[in-house]
């Protein structure tokens, strides 16, 4: 509820000179370099960029999940109330309370040998005590608010009976069922076709100012920005070529890479325009 | 109502249904696997050259060799299913009984060492997995490499130079218990079972004495295959984004452990089962080491003696119980892993 933001710390994101490192065959390979952000708390921010820029570096940086064989540095890194450079690193991560995550497949992301009541069953207990009945029913209630007609259905389906589009909400009805105070979104929409990832991306930012979730949406799609952003970074080979507000950023790019993107950007920003009304429809 | 469940419910009924079928052509592998043995069978039975076309014929007709091979066949599958698998006329022991008592015997040991083999195996892993760093996982990755390199009698015959003549810690390799010693009353069949509930302390700890040799022998040789197989699949799970989106969506640890053990343990359970394959057949050469009697020295035995039928009922019997086995590993597979049960469609974007 937008009621709870004065509740939060003030900024939900405080990155100062990260530097996001793999360890390869032939020696380490940098994927992120002085990358500093600032996010106040329900805010929404746009990371774009081309494929290989390194968003995903810093996605997986800020949610904690880089594998053992990735080096993670910052001046500052604070996530939440999480300090991220005093967390050991682990060989399974732990979540850094209060930040959720949903990626660009559910296909992927989703736990293909369990059912969704159960995926959703366990996200909404968490760590918490509530019931098991009382999850089934919060959980049925979660996939109607995604925009599932019949979550009862779906409730008892494993993700690969779901189409497309259907696994996708239920990943985003997972993510955001703990109320997380941050949500990073790595190219949620990019597997999907036009209409349906405006759809997705409608139900996201609509879900998250409900729950008054700060935002950091990953896209390479410069165009969708400007319906679901507040302020846009671009990067460019690991680094941060521009960053401001998204309408400035976007009318008037002050980095010639900036303005080469919008150059060739695809419709979907001009298509988004003239749906912003559109209810959220069932794929 | 019946059609849905029947709709639920068919991946397994359809499976155990196929067992029938599995075991049919198995036996008639085995008719057609004795009869490619050089030599004529009655004959060899004979001990001489020189028999009366009566007396040759008695014999062919109790191998169930007289008459055409289609006749041969349909008296083999009728002795096959009423379960009459004849006496054996080397050392006229009902082939039957000699199989009802040693086949117990024989899973008794490979089951222990595989129950062993699998929880040493699962504890090492998940050690591994959550401290990949530690001593001990670097020890159980290398062990895992190990994997085959030492056959199973070196290590048998090593482990009785060890630990039975130089530190004097194992009984002698001579059986299952010491001399002297009476069986436990047969209640189960398995013979280790039967001393447990006899509660017969003297017997029970003679065969401790004796087995924990043979059991760790057959358990050192088999853990490197499931450890190996299953690290690997661990590796991959823990890394898939499955796991990452368990970790984000914050769930308690156990919920993202228990996630990553079930998409990883299909492919140890099927390794499982080419285990107890292996373990029925490490148990033969280990029964011979140790002077255990079981099926293994019953085939050894049958083999040496050209035992007509004292061979086709061990390979009957082998089959059967591997086809049993791979059934539950189907079973277990099906069950861990919906997308592994018949008619389930699966993009192929995973
Ligand atoms: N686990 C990894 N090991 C080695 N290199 C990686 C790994 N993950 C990503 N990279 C490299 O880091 C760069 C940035 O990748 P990524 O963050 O996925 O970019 P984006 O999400 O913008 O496409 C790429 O060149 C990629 O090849
Ligand atoms: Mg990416």
């Amino acid at each position: 509820m937008p009621g709870d933001v004065g509740l939060r710390a003030a900024n939900a994101v405080e990155v100062a000179d990260l530097r996001v490192r793999y360890r390869t065959p032939d020696g380490w390979f940098t994927a992120v370099s002085d990358f500093s952000l600032t996010v106040s708390s329900g805010q929404r921010v746009a990371i774009v960029g081309e494929s290989g820029s390194g968003k995903s570096s810093v996605c997986m940086a800020l949610a904690g999940l880089l594998p053992l064989g990735a080096a993670v540095e910052a001046t500052t890194a604070r996530i939440i109330e999480t300090d991220l450079t005093a967390r050991p690193t682990r060989a399974i991560p732990y979540q850094v309370p209060g930040v959720s995550v949903v990626f660009q497949n559910a296909m992927n992301a989703l736990d293909p040998v369990w059912t969704v009541g159960s995926q959703l069953g366990t996200a909404i207990r968490g760590r918490g005590a509530t019931s098991r009945a009382r999850a089934r029913v919060l959980a049925g209630e979660w996939l109607e608010r995604v925009g599932i007609r019949d979550p009862a259905r779906v409730l008892r389906a494993r993700p690969y009976e779901l189409s497309g589009g259907m696994r996708q909400r239920v990943m985003i009805a997972i993510a955001l069922c703990s109320q997380p105070e941050l949500l990073i979104a790595d190219e949620p929409t990019s597997a999907l076709d036009v209409t349906l990832s405006v759809d997705l991306l409608e139900l996201i930012t609509s879900l998250t100012a409900d729950l008054g979730t700060t935002l950091l949406m990953i896209t390479h799609d410069i165009g969708l920005c400007r319906a679901y952003s507040d302020r846009v970074v671009v990067m460019h080979r690991g680094r941060v070529v521009e960053q401001g507000d998204t309408e400035q950023v976007l009318a008037a790019p002050s980095a010639d890479y900036t303005a080469a993107l919008l150059a060739c950007a695809p419709s979907l920003g001009q298509l988004n325009d003239h749906r912003l009304t559109t209810m959220v429809g069932v794929s | 109502m019946i059609a849905r469940l029947w709709r639920s419910q068919r991946w397994w009924i359809q499976r155990v249904a196929l067992l029938p079928v599995h075991l049919f052509l198995f036996a008639i592998a085995v008719f057609f696997l004795v009869r490619l043995i050089p030599g004529d069978p009655v004959l060899i039975i004979a001990g001489s050259d020189d028999l009366t076309a009566d007396q040759y014929e008695r014999i062919e007709v109790l191998l169930g060799l007289s008459g055409s091979l289609w006749h041969q066949l349909m008296v083999f599958l009728g002795r096959v299913v009423t379960l009459d698998l004849g006496r054996s006329l080397i050392d006229g022991q009902d082939v039957q009984e000699q199989i009802a008592w040693r086949l117990p015997a024989t899973i008794e040991i490979a089951l222990i060492a595989m129950v062993i083999a699998i929880a040493v195996t699962l504890l090492l892993c998940i050690f591994a997995m959550l401290h990949p760093h530690n001593p001990v996982a670097r020890f159980a990755a290398f062990y895992a490499r190990s994997a085959g390199a030492i056959p199973d009698f070196v290590l048998g015959v090593a482990g009785i130079l060890v630990f039975y003549t130089v530190l004097g810690w194992a009984a002698a390799p001579t059986g299952r218990y010491d001399a002297g010693l009476r069986p436990a009353p047969r209640t189960t069949g398995f013979p280790f079972l039967d001393a447990l509930l006899s509660s017969d302390t003297v017997l029970l700890s003679s065969m401790l004495a004796h087995l924990w040799l043979p059991v760790l022998v057959l358990v050192v040789g088999s853990a490197p295959t499931i450890m190996k197989v299953l690290q690997r699949s661990i590796e991959h799970a823990v890394d898939d984004e499955a796991t990452l989106f368990r970790i984000a969506s914050g769930v308690p640890r156990h919920v993202v452990i228990v996630s990553v053990l079930r998409r990883a343990s299909p492919t140890m359970v099927t390794m499982c089962g080419q285990l107890f394959g292996f373990l029925l057949g490490g148990a033969v050469i280990i029964e011979q080491l140790f002077a255990i009697p079981g099926m293994g020295q019953y085939a050894v035995q049958a083999v040496g003696r050209a035992d007509f039928l004292a061979l086709q009922a061990f390979l009957l019997t082998v089959a059967a119980c591997v086809l049993v086995v791979f059934l539950i590993v189907d079973l277990v597979n099906m069950t861990l892993d919906p997308r592994r049960r018949p008619g389930v469609m699966v993009e192929g974007n995973a």
